[in-house]
């Protein structure tokens, strides 16, 4: 009852009270009530994208899957260039606290990384900073281990090449963003590429994924290249062609080795090379695969094909006689000389002597039109059809603008510029019977049918004289190999002076191609040194020795069975034992 | 009533489920995540290997540490099987 009384005495004394007193606070309720209805619509219309996005963040997240791009493997599964994963890391500068400042600098230690650039890149106003890209995934762990807020890492990979300059040039490299740059790695881009795949996930409350929202595009792995090189004959070649470019002091060198039967491209290397796991400091004139990529004047290479075409035609037979003896032929205000005159040469004789006068002298005999469509039927001035991107693909002159001494230089390799890889194929016509295989860079493994170019027996006929020019009497004696029966040509070009008129007189193309076994030709290897300045100069003793070399370790290595006999030491085992029995 | 209780069963259930399928759909995430580990220490080791396998490598050690030298041609025979059984 006391309590009621109290209760009544407060309403009967609130009823004297001023009324401005009631208003006031109406007033004050009412301005709150707006304050938070405004907060309210602030919140909803404003910065609502905002707030859902933050909400799902707690819970929703969308999580890259990074997929490695397609390895490039040898013809034999050997890995030439592989991704190993690894970790980029970058921060959300919005988060980073800087009460975490001895972390940050135990990182930049880690990282190798001056404290004022990770204090610029942390004080970004960006939400998304690389700190450092491409660290090894131990490192990584290390860092990991810091527990910096706001430091997050992605996989990414890294471009790795075992074989180091070995075969730098045919695979070419990527740059930072896994993109190819050169050689097969940009020929094949699209199919070595990989594609991320991304998907939402919820996690829970401990960063556990529990569940999949959606896929938003699936991972697409990139496709493994496998190439038409063999590992072991591409370290044989580059390790020759390096010594042979370091012996003789010569500015470059390059050699291409081709299988006569499937046309796959089973070495080709360049000297100098890069290392194409060092991509910082590559030096711009290394990258060129000068196989590819430069056009050279063959010089006597070429003088088989004119031959070729000579007896296709039949102007000439293998034991045609020409008068050669002057040593010396005028044509027009020109003079072609040989550098020792041997009396007068069958036609044979004129390949295995690489007589200049002699094959201007056949060349002579041909109408124009006839050499140049065996020239380009022979796939000169043409693409290889490999693909390779910055591939050159010569020049060969219409022959309705050749004027008589042209004709005649061109039959022994000058006035024409061509790719070493469109003369190792050309060769493949004497290798084969007349075919012109199709060249690739991928494994084919299958025999090819190539585009006939001559018959048969002209093709054995060539086959015959390129044997000769091996012999020891021939110019390219120091090509042979033991055990087999190799056939092929040296080729001693002039370089053009820089301002392409005319030649220089002491710098020379020293060149060799030719195949092996010359029964049953298998290899096709052409081999070019550039400017060789240790005094030998001659392709017979630049070029055939790498030649002979790589052929000799490539036969081996395809265990190709001998077609030459040549003493050998070791008595038969079982000759021994059916003496023992006897 | 009988309604309000299948409701209610029913809602359990999907309770239940949803929860067996996250932790199903966890342990499947755990066992992917192992799976990418073991390919990315695979990636490493088939690095590992080819680095250790060059043949520049391969040849040092072969012809400094072991002495190994290539047989001269002169000291190879090549045995042809067709010849043995005809003599």
């Amino acid at each position: 009852m006391k309590l009621a009384s109290i209760r009544l005495n407060r309403a009967g004394s609130a009823a004297i009270l001023p009324a401005w007193r009631s208003r006031l606070v109406l007033r004050v309720l009412m301005f709150g009530l707006v304050i938070l209805a405004s907060r309210a619509v602030y919140l909803q219309e404003f910065n609502k994208d905002f707030l859902q996005q933050q909400g799902e963040l707690r819970y929703s997240r969308i999580v890259e899957q990074s997929v490695p791009r397609g390895s490039i493997k040898d013809r034999h599964g050997e890995i030439l260039a592989i991704s190993a994963p690894v970790k980029s890391i970058w921060v959300d500068p919005q988060q980073i606290d800087m009460t975490q400042q001895a972390q940050l600098r135990i990182l930049s230690e880690q990282l190798g990384m001056p404290w004022a650039a990770v204090q610029e890149r942390v004080n970004s106003n960006k939400r998304f900073v690389y700190l450092k890209r491409r660290v090894s995934p131990s490192l990584a762990a290390d860092i990991a281990q810091l527990n910096i807020k706001g430091l997050y890492f992605k996989q990414e990979y890294y471009r790795y090449y075992p074989t180091r300059e070995l075969a730098a040039h045919i695979l070419g490299f990527t740059d930072i963003d896994d993109k190819g740059q050169e050689g097969m790695e940009l020929a094949w881009q699209d199919s070595l590429a990989s594609e991320y795949g991304k998907r939402r996930i919820i996690q829970d409350r401990l960063g556990r994924v529990v569940d999949n929202v959606e896929r938003i595009n699936s991972p697409k792995p990139g496709q493994d290249l496998i190439l038409s090189i063999d590992n072991k004959i591409q370290y044989l070649a580059y390790r020759e062609l390096a010594r042979a470019v370091k012996a003789h002091r010569a500015l470059a060198g390059s050699i291409v080795a081709l299988d006569t039967r499937t046309g796959e491209v089973l070495a080709m290397a360049n000297y100098p090379a890069f290392n194409p796991n060092q991509r910082a400091n590559i030096n711009k004139d290394a990258i060129r695969n000068r196989v590819l990529v430069d056009e050279f004047e063959p010089g006597s290479t070429l003088k088989p094909f004119t031959v070729a075409v000579a007896l296709e035609t039949g102007r000439v037979k293998p034991d045609t006689l020409l008068e050669t003896s002057a040593g010396m032929m005028k044509i027009g205000k020109a003079l072609i000389r040989d550098v020792h005159s041997k009396g007068n040469l069958t036609v044979s004789q004129v390949i295995q002597t690489s007589s200049n006068v002699g094959v201007a002298k056949i060349a002579m005999l041909l109408p124009p039109q006839t050499l140049w469509e065996m020239l380009n039927r022979a796939g000169f001035g043409g693409e290889t059809g490999l693909g390779f991107p910055g591939e050159i693909s010569g020049k060969l002159r219409d022959y309705r603008s050749w004027r008589p001494i042209e004709q005649a230089t061109m039959s022994y390799g000058h006035g024409i510029s061509i790719n070493l890889m469109q003369l190792a194929r050309a060769y493949t016509l004497f290798a084969t019977g007349g075919e012109l295989k199709p060249v690739t860079l991928l494994k084919r493994d299958q025999p090819v049918v190539g585009q006939r170019v001559i018959s048969r027996e002209t093709a054995s006929a060539i086959n015959a004289m390129l044997e000769l020019a091996v012999e020891p009497d021939g110019t390219g004696s120091r090509a042979r190999v033991n055990g087999y029966r190799v056939a092929g040509k040296t080729g001693t070009a002039h370089k053009r002076l820089d301002n392409q008129k005319g030649y220089a007189a002491n710098r020379y193309l020293s060149s060799f191609v030719g195949y092996a076994p010359a029964s049953d030709p298998r290899v096709v290897i052409a081999v070019m040194i550039d400017e060789p300045g240790a005094g030998e100069h001659f392709g017979g003793s630049v070029a055939a020795p790498v030649f002979s070399r790589v052929m000799e370790g490539t036969l081996r290595i395809l265990d190709m069975p001998f077609d030459k006999p040549w003493p050998n030491l070791v008595i038969s085992p079982s000759f021994s034992i059916r003496k023992q029995e006897g | 009533m009988t309604l309000f209780l299948i409701l209610v069963i029913s809602g359990l259930g999907i309770v239940t489920a949803r929860h067996e399928a996250r932790k199903l759909f966890m342990a499947q995430e755990k066992e992917q995540a192992l799976a990418k580990q073991f390919a990315t220490e695979r990636d490493q080791l088939l690095l590992e290997q080819s680095t250790l396998a060059m043949h520049a490598r391969v040849e040092n050690i072969a012809r400094t540490q072991l002495k190994m030298v290539m047989p001269a041609a002169t000291n190879v025979l090549v045995i042809q099987p067709g010849k043995i059984r005809a003599r």
